[in-house]
C-alpha cells in the first residue's frame, strides 16, 4: 500500500434501508467521521416480493415476473434515492454507493477488503424478518469475519 | 458549526495487546477533544484461583494474592500514564465482577456513548474467533460498540 502523505481512513458502511441502517450511518458521521474520511456505503436492498414464497411470481408466467421485477427494480431506485438524499442531508461525503445483490454479510466483508477498509460499520439488525437473536445475522457475520476493526451501533429504543 | 459536546467513553482494559490496540486504535481514528475516557478494568484474580497450590499453606496463598494485588496497582499506574501521555482527558476505573456485566453497567452509570473493546483479552483458548467477553458485551449492550479487531490476531498461535 503505498504510503501517501496524510492517508486517508476508509469506512465502509453496511446498509440495507432499515432504520437500524440509518442510525448507523448517522451515528457514524456525528462521532466518528472525519473530514478527509473515504466511505463507502454497500447496500443490499431486499427483494421482498420476489424471495417471498407466498408471492404469485411462483406462477412461473414470464410476462408476469418480469413485472414484478420491474417494479421491485422501480422501489428500490426509490431506495437508493432516499439513501442519497439522507447522505447529503448528513453533509457526508460518499465515495461511492455500492448496491449489492445478496449475500450482505460476506459481500461487506469482501468490499472492506477490497477497498482497504480501516473500520466496517453495521447496525445491530437490519430488515430481515426473522427476530430469533438479539443480534442479526449480518452483523455477526461481520464482527466475526472483519478483519479490522467493526463498530456496531446499537441502540437501546431500536430494539 | 464543530459539536464539542463531551462524550463519555468506556474503553475495556485487561492488559493484553489486544485491548492496547483497542485504545491505540479509537485514539487515532475516533477520538474528539472532549471525550471524557473511562479506562476499565476488571481484574481476575486468575493467578490464585487458577494455581495448584490452592490446598497448601495460607501464607502461599496470601503471597500470591498480594503479588496480583501489585499486578494490578501497577497495571492501572500504567493506563493513567497512558491516558496522559496522550493527553486524554478521563479516568481509570478498577471494579471487580463478571467483567461483561461490569463494562455494561459501568458504561450506563457513565452515560457512555459509546464501548470500546478488544476481540480477545488475555485467555489462551482461541476457539472462538471472538473472546467472550467482547462476545456479551456486542449482545447486550444498549449503546454503540466498537470492536477492535487486530489483524493479526487472525494469526494462529
Amino acid at each position: 500500500m503505498a504510503e501517501m502523505e496524510g492517508t486517508q481512513t476508509v469506512a465502509v458502511i453496511g446498509m440495507d434501508g432499515s432504520e437500524h441502517s440509518e442510525y448507523a450511518l448517522k451515528w457514524y458521521k456525528e462521532n466518528v467521521h472525519r473530514p478527509g474520511n473515504k466511505v463507502y456505503i454497500v447496500y443490499s436492498p431486499e427483494y421482498s416480493s420476489i424471495t417471498n414464497p407466498a408471492s404469485s411470481v411462483m406462477t412461473g408466467n414470464a410476462t408476469h415476473i418480469l413485472r414484478v421485477v420491474q417494479e421491485e427494480e422501480q422501489r428500490i431506485s426509490a431506495l437508493l434515492s432516499k439513501l442519497k438524499e439522507k447522505v447529503d442531508s448528513l453533509q457526508l461525503e460518499v465515495s461511492e454507493i455500492i448496491r449489492i445483490n445478496g449475500d450482505p454479510g460476506h459481500k461487506i466483508v469482501k468490499v472492506a477488503v477490497e477497498k482497504h477498509a480501516d473500520v466496517i460499520v453495521v447496525g445491530t439488525r437490519g430488515i430481515g424478518k426473522i427476530r430469533r437473536t438479539f443480534l442479526g445475522s449480518v452483523s455477526d457475520y461481520v464482527i466475526h469475519h472483519s478483519h479490522v476493526p467493526v463498530l456496531v451501533c446499537s441502540h437501546k429504543d431500536l430494539h | 458549526m464543530a459539536e464539542s459536546s463531551e462524550r463519555a467513553v468506556v474503553i475495556a482494559m485487561d492488559g493484553s495487546e489486544h485491548s492496547t490496540f483497542a485504545f491505540d486504535w479509537y485514539f487515532d481514528n475516533v477520538h474528539k477533544e472532549n471525550d471524557r475516557v473511562i479506562l476499565l478494568h476488571v481484574p481476575e484474580y486468575r493467578t490464585v484461583v487458577q494455581s495448584p497450590m490452592v490446598m497448601a499453606d495460607v501464607s502461599v496463598i496470601t503471597d500470591l494474592m498480594q503479588e496480583e494485588e501489585k499486578r494490578i496497582k501497577d497495571y492501572l499506574e500504567l493506563l493513567g500514564n497512558s491516558l496522559k501521555a496522550k493527553g486524554v482527558g478521563g479516568k481509570v476505573k478498577s471494579c471487580g465482577g463478571n467483567p461483561g456485566e461490569v463494562i455494561i453497567r459501568v458504561a450506563k452509570e457513565e452515560n457512555a456513548a459509546f464501548i470500546v473493546t478488544g476481540t480477545r483479552g488475555m485467555g489462551t483458548i482461541r476457539r472462538t474467533l471472538l473472546g467472550s467477553i467482547s462476545d456479551y458485551i456486542i449482545h447486550h449492550s444498549h449503546i454503540p460498540v466498537l470492536v477492535c479487531r487486530h489483524k493479526d490476531s487472525h494469526k494462529s498461535h
